[in-house]
Protein backbone atom coordinates (compact mmCIF):
# COMPACT_ATOMS: atom_id res chain seq x y z
CA UNK A 1 0.00 0.00 0.00
CA UNK A 2 2.85 2.35 0.77
CA UNK A 3 4.02 2.02 -2.82
CA UNK A 4 0.78 3.65 -4.07
CA UNK A 5 1.24 6.65 -1.85
CA UNK A 6 3.79 8.37 -4.08
CA UNK A 7 1.82 8.25 -7.33
CA UNK A 8 -1.32 9.30 -5.46
CA UNK A 9 0.48 12.21 -3.86
CA UNK A 10 2.03 13.18 -7.17
CA UNK A 11 -1.39 12.99 -8.86
CA UNK A 12 -3.02 15.04 -6.14
CA UNK A 13 -0.14 17.53 -6.28
CA UNK A 14 -0.58 17.75 -10.04
CA UNK A 15 -4.26 18.55 -9.73
CA UNK A 16 -3.58 21.11 -7.01
CA UNK A 17 -0.75 22.81 -8.93
CA UNK A 18 -2.77 22.95 -12.16
CA UNK A 19 -5.76 24.31 -10.36
CA UNK A 20 -3.66 26.89 -8.52
CA UNK A 21 -1.98 27.94 -11.76
CA UNK A 22 -5.30 28.22 -13.59
CA UNK A 23 -6.74 30.29 -10.75
CA UNK A 24 -3.74 32.57 -10.84
CA UNK A 25 -4.18 33.10 -14.60
CA UNK A 26 -7.90 33.75 -14.16
CA UNK A 27 -7.28 36.18 -11.31
CA UNK A 28 -4.61 37.99 -13.32
CA UNK A 29 -6.91 38.27 -16.35
CA UNK A 30 -9.70 39.53 -14.13
CA UNK A 31 -7.31 42.08 -12.66
CA UNK A 32 -6.29 43.27 -16.14
CA UNK A 33 -9.92 43.46 -17.17
CA UNK A 34 -10.88 45.38 -14.01
CA UNK A 35 -8.01 47.81 -14.44
CA UNK A 36 -8.90 48.37 -18.09
CA UNK A 37 -12.55 48.88 -17.15
CA UNK A 38 -11.58 51.39 -14.44
CA UNK A 39 -9.43 53.37 -16.86
CA UNK A 40 -12.12 53.32 -19.51
CA UNK A 41 -14.82 54.38 -17.07
CA UNK A 42 -12.58 57.17 -15.75
CA UNK A 43 -11.87 58.40 -19.27
CA UNK A 44 -15.53 58.12 -20.25
CA UNK A 45 -16.53 60.08 -17.15
CA UNK A 46 -14.02 62.85 -17.92
CA UNK A 47 -15.18 62.96 -21.55
CA UNK A 48 -18.79 63.14 -20.39
CA UNK A 49 -17.99 66.00 -18.00
CA UNK A 50 -16.26 67.93 -20.78
CA UNK A 51 -19.17 67.28 -23.13
CA UNK A 52 -21.65 68.40 -20.52
CA UNK A 53 -19.64 71.58 -19.93
CA UNK A 54 -19.52 72.17 -23.69
CA UNK A 55 -23.30 71.80 -23.89
CA UNK A 56 -23.76 74.15 -20.94
CA UNK A 57 -21.91 76.85 -22.82
CA UNK A 58 -24.94 77.21 -25.07
CA UNK A 59 -27.53 77.36 -22.30
CA UNK A 60 -29.59 80.53 -22.55
CA UNK A 61 -27.75 81.60 -25.66
CA UNK A 62 -30.13 84.46 -26.34
CA UNK A 63 -29.63 85.76 -22.79
CA UNK A 64 -25.89 85.57 -23.24
CA UNK A 65 -26.21 87.34 -26.60
CA UNK A 66 -28.21 90.12 -24.95
CA UNK A 67 -25.46 90.53 -22.37
CA UNK A 68 -22.84 90.58 -25.13
CA UNK A 69 -24.87 93.15 -27.05
CA UNK A 70 -25.03 95.28 -23.94
CA UNK A 71 -21.24 95.00 -23.42
CA UNK A 72 -20.43 95.96 -27.01
CA UNK A 73 -23.03 98.73 -27.05
CA UNK A 74 -21.48 100.13 -23.86
CA UNK A 75 -18.07 100.07 -25.53
CA UNK A 76 -19.35 101.87 -28.62
CA UNK A 77 -21.54 104.45 -26.92
CA UNK A 78 -18.73 105.35 -24.54
CA UNK A 79 -16.53 105.82 -27.63
CA UNK A 80 -19.17 108.16 -29.07
CA UNK A 81 -19.27 110.10 -25.81
CA UNK A 82 -15.51 110.17 -25.28
CA UNK A 83 -13.55 113.37 -25.78
CA UNK A 84 -11.12 113.55 -28.71
CA UNK A 85 -7.48 112.86 -27.87
CA UNK A 86 -6.23 115.79 -29.94
CA UNK A 87 -7.29 119.42 -29.41
CA UNK A 88 -9.79 120.16 -32.15
CA UNK A 89 -10.39 123.48 -33.87
CA UNK A 90 -13.81 124.69 -32.75
CA UNK A 91 -16.15 126.83 -34.78
CA UNK A 92 -16.73 130.30 -33.45
CA UNK A 93 -19.70 130.28 -31.13
CA UNK A 94 -22.89 131.87 -32.32
CA UNK A 95 -24.34 134.88 -30.52
CA UNK A 96 -27.83 134.07 -31.70
CA UNK A 97 -30.10 132.23 -29.34
CA UNK A 98 -32.01 130.69 -32.22
CA UNK A 99 -28.87 129.42 -33.95
CA UNK A 100 -27.37 128.21 -30.68
CA UNK A 101 -30.56 126.35 -29.90
CA UNK A 102 -30.63 124.87 -33.42
CA UNK A 103 -26.98 123.81 -33.10
CA UNK A 104 -27.78 122.13 -29.81
CA UNK A 105 -30.81 120.30 -31.22
CA UNK A 106 -28.99 119.22 -34.40
CA UNK A 107 -26.01 118.00 -32.40
CA UNK A 108 -28.28 116.11 -30.03
CA UNK A 109 -30.01 114.47 -33.01
CA UNK A 110 -26.62 113.56 -34.51
CA UNK A 111 -25.50 112.12 -31.18
CA UNK A 112 -28.70 110.12 -30.83
CA UNK A 113 -28.30 108.84 -34.37
CA UNK A 114 -24.70 107.79 -33.61
CA UNK A 115 -25.80 106.02 -30.44
CA UNK A 116 -28.57 104.18 -32.28
CA UNK A 117 -26.04 103.19 -34.91
CA UNK A 118 -23.71 101.98 -32.14
CA UNK A 119 -26.44 99.85 -30.56
CA UNK A 120 -27.49 98.41 -33.92
CA UNK A 121 -23.89 97.48 -34.68
CA UNK A 122 -23.53 95.95 -31.24
CA UNK A 123 -26.60 93.76 -31.90
CA UNK A 124 -25.20 92.79 -35.29
CA UNK A 125 -21.76 91.90 -33.97
CA UNK A 126 -22.84 90.26 -30.72
CA UNK A 127 -23.73 86.91 -32.32
CA UNK A 128 -20.39 86.57 -34.09
CA UNK A 129 -18.42 87.68 -31.05
CA UNK A 130 -20.28 85.40 -28.68
CA UNK A 131 -20.04 82.45 -31.05
CA UNK A 132 -16.35 83.18 -31.48
CA UNK A 133 -15.88 83.00 -27.70
CA UNK A 134 -17.81 79.73 -27.63
CA UNK A 135 -15.73 78.35 -30.49
CA UNK A 136 -12.53 78.98 -28.55
CA UNK A 137 -13.96 77.09 -25.59
CA UNK A 138 -15.17 74.31 -27.86
CA UNK A 139 -11.75 74.01 -29.51
CA UNK A 140 -10.17 73.66 -26.07
CA UNK A 141 -12.75 71.03 -25.14
CA UNK A 142 -12.03 69.19 -28.39
CA UNK A 143 -8.32 69.23 -27.52
CA UNK A 144 -9.03 67.71 -24.10
CA UNK A 145 -11.33 65.08 -25.63
CA UNK A 146 -8.64 64.31 -28.20
CA UNK A 147 -6.16 63.74 -25.40
CA UNK A 148 -8.54 61.45 -23.54
CA UNK A 149 -9.17 59.54 -26.78
CA UNK A 150 -5.45 59.27 -27.43
CA UNK A 151 -4.83 57.90 -23.92
CA UNK A 152 -7.70 55.43 -24.27
CA UNK A 153 -6.36 54.22 -27.64
CA UNK A 154 -2.98 53.74 -25.96
CA UNK A 155 -4.53 51.55 -23.27
CA UNK A 156 -6.54 49.70 -25.92
CA UNK A 157 -3.37 48.92 -27.85
CA UNK A 158 -1.63 47.28 -24.89
CA UNK A 159 -4.70 45.37 -23.64
CA UNK A 160 -4.00 42.27 -25.80
CA UNK A 161 -0.44 42.14 -24.48
CA UNK A 162 -1.61 42.48 -20.89
CA UNK A 163 -4.24 39.76 -21.37
CA UNK A 164 -1.65 37.53 -23.00
CA UNK A 165 0.71 38.06 -20.08
CA UNK A 166 -2.11 37.50 -17.57
CA UNK A 167 -3.16 34.28 -19.27
CA UNK A 168 0.34 32.99 -18.65
CA UNK A 169 0.27 33.83 -14.94
CA UNK A 170 0.58 30.61 -12.93
CA UNK A 171 2.24 28.91 -15.88
CA UNK A 172 4.98 27.74 -13.51
CA UNK A 173 2.39 26.07 -11.29
CA UNK A 174 0.79 24.46 -14.30
CA UNK A 175 4.16 23.20 -15.47
CA UNK A 176 4.77 21.81 -12.00
CA UNK A 177 1.37 20.17 -12.20
CA UNK A 178 2.31 18.62 -15.54
CA UNK A 179 5.58 17.37 -14.10
CA UNK A 180 3.81 15.91 -11.08
CA UNK A 181 1.30 14.26 -13.38
CA UNK A 182 4.13 12.84 -15.42
CA UNK A 183 5.79 11.62 -12.21
CA UNK A 184 2.56 10.09 -11.09
CA UNK A 185 2.14 8.35 -14.42
CA UNK A 186 5.70 7.06 -14.30
CA UNK A 187 5.59 5.81 -10.71
CA UNK A 188 2.18 4.22 -10.82
CA UNK A 189 3.10 1.10 -12.90
CA UNK A 190 6.13 0.42 -10.69
CA UNK A 191 3.99 0.77 -7.61
CA UNK A 192 1.49 -1.57 -9.08
CA UNK A 193 4.15 -4.14 -9.83
CA UNK A 194 6.25 -3.93 -6.70
CA UNK A 195 4.04 -2.50 -4.03
CA UNK A 196 1.06 -4.69 -4.70
CA UNK A 197 3.04 -7.99 -4.11
CA UNK A 198 1.10 -11.00 -5.43
CA UNK A 199 -1.74 -8.90 -6.73
CA UNK A 200 -2.35 -8.87 -10.42
CA UNK A 201 -2.52 -5.47 -11.95
CA UNK A 202 -6.18 -5.29 -12.76
CA UNK A 203 -8.08 -8.02 -11.02
CA UNK A 204 -6.53 -7.65 -7.58
CA UNK A 205 -6.47 -3.92 -7.67
CA UNK A 206 -9.96 -3.21 -8.96
CA UNK A 207 -11.78 -6.52 -8.65
CA UNK A 208 -13.85 -7.84 -5.76
CA UNK A 209 -11.73 -7.64 -2.61
CA UNK A 210 -9.22 -5.53 -4.44
CA UNK A 211 -7.33 -2.62 -3.08
CA UNK A 212 -9.41 0.07 -4.75
CA UNK B 1 7.98 32.91 -6.93
CA UNK B 2 8.70 34.63 -10.22
CA UNK B 3 8.98 31.42 -12.17
CA UNK B 4 5.89 29.98 -10.53
CA UNK B 5 3.91 33.18 -11.22
CA UNK B 6 4.60 32.84 -14.91
CA UNK B 7 7.01 35.74 -15.26
CA UNK B 8 8.04 35.30 -18.85
CA UNK B 9 8.46 36.99 -22.20
CA UNK B 10 4.80 37.95 -22.49
CA UNK B 11 4.71 39.67 -19.13
CA UNK B 12 7.97 41.47 -19.89
CA UNK B 13 6.54 42.62 -23.22
CA UNK B 14 3.32 43.77 -21.58
CA UNK B 15 5.23 45.56 -18.83
CA UNK B 16 7.44 47.30 -21.41
CA UNK B 17 4.38 48.33 -23.47
CA UNK B 18 2.61 49.58 -20.32
CA UNK B 19 5.69 51.55 -19.28
CA UNK B 20 6.02 53.06 -22.77
CA UNK B 21 2.37 54.06 -22.80
CA UNK B 22 2.55 55.59 -19.32
CA UNK B 23 5.65 57.53 -20.35
CA UNK B 24 3.95 58.68 -23.56
CA UNK B 25 0.90 59.86 -21.64
CA UNK B 26 3.08 61.59 -19.11
CA UNK B 27 5.03 63.35 -21.86
CA UNK B 28 1.75 64.53 -23.40
CA UNK B 29 0.54 65.81 -20.02
CA UNK B 30 3.81 67.61 -19.35
CA UNK B 31 3.94 68.99 -22.90
CA UNK B 32 0.34 70.23 -22.72
CA UNK B 33 1.08 71.92 -19.41
CA UNK B 34 4.16 73.59 -20.86
CA UNK B 35 2.24 74.79 -23.91
CA UNK B 36 -0.51 76.20 -21.70
CA UNK B 37 2.05 77.85 -19.41
CA UNK B 38 3.82 79.42 -22.39
CA UNK B 39 0.52 80.65 -23.78
CA UNK B 40 -0.54 81.90 -20.35
CA UNK B 41 0.92 85.30 -21.28
CA UNK B 42 -1.96 85.74 -23.73
CA UNK B 43 -4.53 86.76 -21.14
CA UNK B 44 -7.32 89.34 -21.34
CA UNK B 45 -4.79 92.08 -20.57
CA UNK B 46 -2.79 91.14 -23.67
CA UNK B 47 -5.84 91.46 -25.91
CA UNK B 48 -6.93 94.69 -24.18
CA UNK B 49 -3.47 96.09 -24.94
CA UNK B 50 -3.88 95.25 -28.62
CA UNK B 51 -7.20 97.14 -28.72
CA UNK B 52 -5.72 99.97 -26.75
CA UNK B 53 -2.64 100.29 -28.94
CA UNK B 54 -4.85 100.38 -32.04
CA UNK B 55 -6.86 103.19 -30.44
CA UNK B 56 -3.63 105.05 -29.68
CA UNK B 57 -2.58 104.53 -33.29
CA UNK B 58 -5.81 105.51 -35.02
CA UNK B 59 -7.49 108.07 -32.75
CA UNK B 60 -4.98 110.93 -33.37
CA UNK B 61 -5.34 110.38 -37.12
CA UNK B 62 -9.13 110.44 -36.84
CA UNK B 63 -9.02 113.60 -34.74
CA UNK B 64 -6.65 115.27 -37.20
CA UNK B 65 -8.95 114.42 -40.11
CA UNK B 66 -11.95 115.67 -38.17
CA UNK B 67 -10.08 118.87 -37.32
CA UNK B 68 -9.24 119.44 -40.99
CA UNK B 69 -12.84 118.83 -42.03
CA UNK B 70 -14.08 121.20 -39.29
CA UNK B 71 -11.70 123.87 -40.54
CA UNK B 72 -12.86 123.45 -44.12
CA UNK B 73 -16.47 123.69 -43.02
CA UNK B 74 -15.75 126.75 -40.88
CA UNK B 75 -14.02 128.48 -43.78
CA UNK B 76 -16.87 127.63 -46.13
CA UNK B 77 -19.40 128.99 -43.68
CA UNK B 78 -17.31 132.09 -42.98
CA UNK B 79 -16.81 132.84 -46.69
CA UNK B 80 -20.55 133.01 -47.11
CA UNK B 81 -21.28 134.67 -43.81
CA UNK B 82 -23.19 131.61 -42.66
CA UNK B 83 -21.48 131.02 -39.34
CA UNK B 84 -24.57 132.31 -37.61
CA UNK B 85 -27.09 130.25 -39.51
CA UNK B 86 -29.19 127.12 -39.25
CA UNK B 87 -27.15 125.78 -42.15
CA UNK B 88 -24.11 125.87 -39.88
CA UNK B 89 -26.06 123.88 -37.30
CA UNK B 90 -27.02 121.23 -39.87
CA UNK B 91 -23.61 120.98 -41.47
CA UNK B 92 -21.66 120.84 -38.23
CA UNK B 93 -24.09 118.25 -36.86
CA UNK B 94 -23.61 116.15 -40.00
CA UNK B 95 -19.86 116.36 -39.56
CA UNK B 96 -20.15 115.52 -35.87
CA UNK B 97 -22.33 112.54 -36.77
CA UNK B 98 -19.72 111.29 -39.24
CA UNK B 99 -17.04 111.70 -36.59
CA UNK B 100 -19.06 109.79 -33.99
CA UNK B 101 -19.71 106.94 -36.42
CA UNK B 102 -16.01 106.89 -37.30
CA UNK B 103 -15.24 106.52 -33.58
CA UNK B 104 -17.57 103.51 -33.44
CA UNK B 105 -15.79 102.10 -36.52
CA UNK B 106 -12.48 102.65 -34.80
CA UNK B 107 -13.66 100.88 -31.66
CA UNK B 108 -15.01 98.02 -33.74
CA UNK B 109 -11.70 97.74 -35.57
CA UNK B 110 -9.83 97.72 -32.25
CA UNK B 111 -12.06 94.87 -31.09
CA UNK B 112 -11.49 93.10 -34.42
CA UNK B 113 -7.70 93.26 -33.98
CA UNK B 114 -8.00 91.80 -30.50
CA UNK B 115 -10.34 89.05 -31.74
CA UNK B 116 -7.99 88.25 -34.63
CA UNK B 117 -5.06 87.98 -32.22
CA UNK B 118 -7.10 85.76 -29.88
CA UNK B 119 -8.04 83.45 -32.76
CA UNK B 120 -4.42 83.25 -33.95
CA UNK B 121 -3.25 82.38 -30.44
CA UNK B 122 -5.92 79.71 -30.02
CA UNK B 123 -5.18 78.22 -33.45
CA UNK B 124 -1.49 78.01 -32.58
CA UNK B 125 -2.22 76.42 -29.21
CA UNK B 126 -4.60 73.89 -30.78
CA UNK B 127 -2.05 73.01 -33.49
CA UNK B 128 0.71 72.49 -30.95
CA UNK B 129 -1.43 70.29 -28.71
CA UNK B 130 -2.63 68.22 -31.70
CA UNK B 131 0.97 67.72 -32.82
CA UNK B 132 2.01 66.81 -29.31
CA UNK B 133 -0.73 64.20 -29.07
CA UNK B 134 0.51 62.62 -32.29
CA UNK B 135 4.23 62.74 -31.55
CA UNK B 136 4.34 62.62 -27.76
CA UNK B 137 7.38 64.89 -28.00
CA UNK B 138 7.08 67.21 -24.99
CA UNK B 139 10.43 68.92 -25.57
CA UNK B 140 9.69 69.62 -29.23
CA UNK B 141 6.22 70.91 -28.34
CA UNK B 142 7.65 73.12 -25.62
CA UNK B 143 10.24 74.65 -27.98
CA UNK B 144 7.65 75.14 -30.72
CA UNK B 145 5.32 76.79 -28.18
CA UNK B 146 8.00 79.29 -27.19
CA UNK B 147 8.73 80.12 -30.86
CA UNK B 148 5.07 80.49 -31.76
CA UNK B 149 4.35 82.55 -28.63
CA UNK B 150 7.26 84.89 -29.42
CA UNK B 151 5.91 85.42 -32.93
CA UNK B 152 2.38 85.94 -31.67
CA UNK B 153 3.45 88.42 -28.99
CA UNK B 154 4.85 90.74 -31.66
CA UNK B 155 2.48 93.71 -31.99
CA UNK B 156 0.38 93.49 -35.16
CA UNK B 157 0.87 95.94 -38.02
CA UNK B 158 -2.09 98.26 -38.12
CA UNK B 159 -3.47 99.60 -41.37
CA UNK B 160 -3.82 103.37 -41.38
CA UNK B 161 -7.40 104.59 -41.26
CA UNK B 162 -8.96 105.71 -44.52
CA UNK B 163 -9.73 109.32 -45.41
CA UNK B 164 -12.94 109.41 -43.43
CA UNK B 165 -14.27 112.88 -44.18
CA UNK B 166 -13.34 113.03 -47.84
CA UNK B 167 -16.95 112.53 -48.85
CA UNK B 168 -17.98 115.38 -46.60
CA UNK B 169 -15.28 117.85 -47.76
CA UNK B 170 -15.55 116.79 -51.42
CA UNK B 171 -19.26 117.22 -51.06
CA UNK B 172 -18.67 120.74 -49.79
CA UNK B 173 -16.59 121.62 -52.89
CA UNK B 174 -19.06 120.02 -55.28
CA UNK B 175 -22.03 121.61 -53.61
CA UNK B 176 -20.21 124.96 -53.69
CA UNK B 177 -19.77 124.67 -57.43
CA UNK B 178 -23.41 123.74 -57.95
CA UNK B 179 -24.77 126.48 -55.72
CA UNK B 180 -22.49 129.10 -57.30
CA UNK B 181 -23.67 127.95 -60.70
CA UNK B 182 -27.25 128.42 -59.50
CA UNK B 183 -26.43 131.92 -58.28
CA UNK B 184 -24.57 132.92 -61.44
CA UNK B 185 -27.17 131.45 -63.77
CA UNK B 186 -29.98 133.17 -61.94
CA UNK B 187 -31.57 129.85 -61.07
CA UNK B 188 -31.22 128.22 -64.49
CA UNK B 189 -28.93 125.58 -62.97
CA UNK B 190 -30.51 123.99 -59.96
CA UNK B 191 -28.73 121.64 -57.59
CA UNK B 192 -30.86 118.85 -56.14
CA UNK B 193 -30.72 120.61 -52.82
CA UNK B 194 -29.38 123.87 -51.50
CA UNK B 195 -27.40 124.05 -48.28
CA UNK B 196 -27.23 127.81 -48.43
CA UNK B 197 -23.51 127.67 -47.87
CA UNK B 198 -22.53 128.95 -51.26
CA UNK B 199 -25.43 130.94 -52.51
CA UNK B 200 -28.89 131.72 -51.34
CA UNK B 201 -31.10 129.29 -49.52
CA UNK B 202 -34.52 130.62 -48.86
CA UNK B 203 -35.14 128.01 -46.18
CA UNK B 204 -32.09 128.90 -44.09
CA UNK B 205 -32.47 130.92 -40.91
CA UNK B 206 -29.75 133.53 -41.01
CA UNK B 207 -29.01 136.09 -38.35
CA UNK B 208 -28.40 139.40 -39.96
CA UNK B 209 -26.11 142.24 -38.98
Amino acid sequence: MAGFLLPLLLGAGSIAANSFGANQAQDAMQQVSDLYGDRKRRNDRRAFEINAKARDRFDDFSGQQDAKTSDIAGLYTSAVDSAPQEPLPAMPSSDSGIVTSRIASENAAAKEDANQNAEARARLESFGDLFGDKSIGMARDAGKLGQIGSFQRGWDSILPLELQAASQKGAGWMMLGDLLNLGSGMTLPGALRAGAGGLTMRGDLFGPGGVV
Amino acid sequence: MGLMDGKNGASDQAAAARKDEMQRQNRIRVGTKRINNTFGQFDDGFYDDISSSYRDFAQPDLDRQFGDATEKLTFSLARNGMLNSSTRAEQSADLQGDYDKAKVDLESKAKEYATGARNSVEDARTDLISTLQLTGDAVGASNAAVNRATALATPPTYSPIAQLFTDFTNGLAQQAALERAEAYSGGAVRPRFNTGLFGTNSGAVKVGG
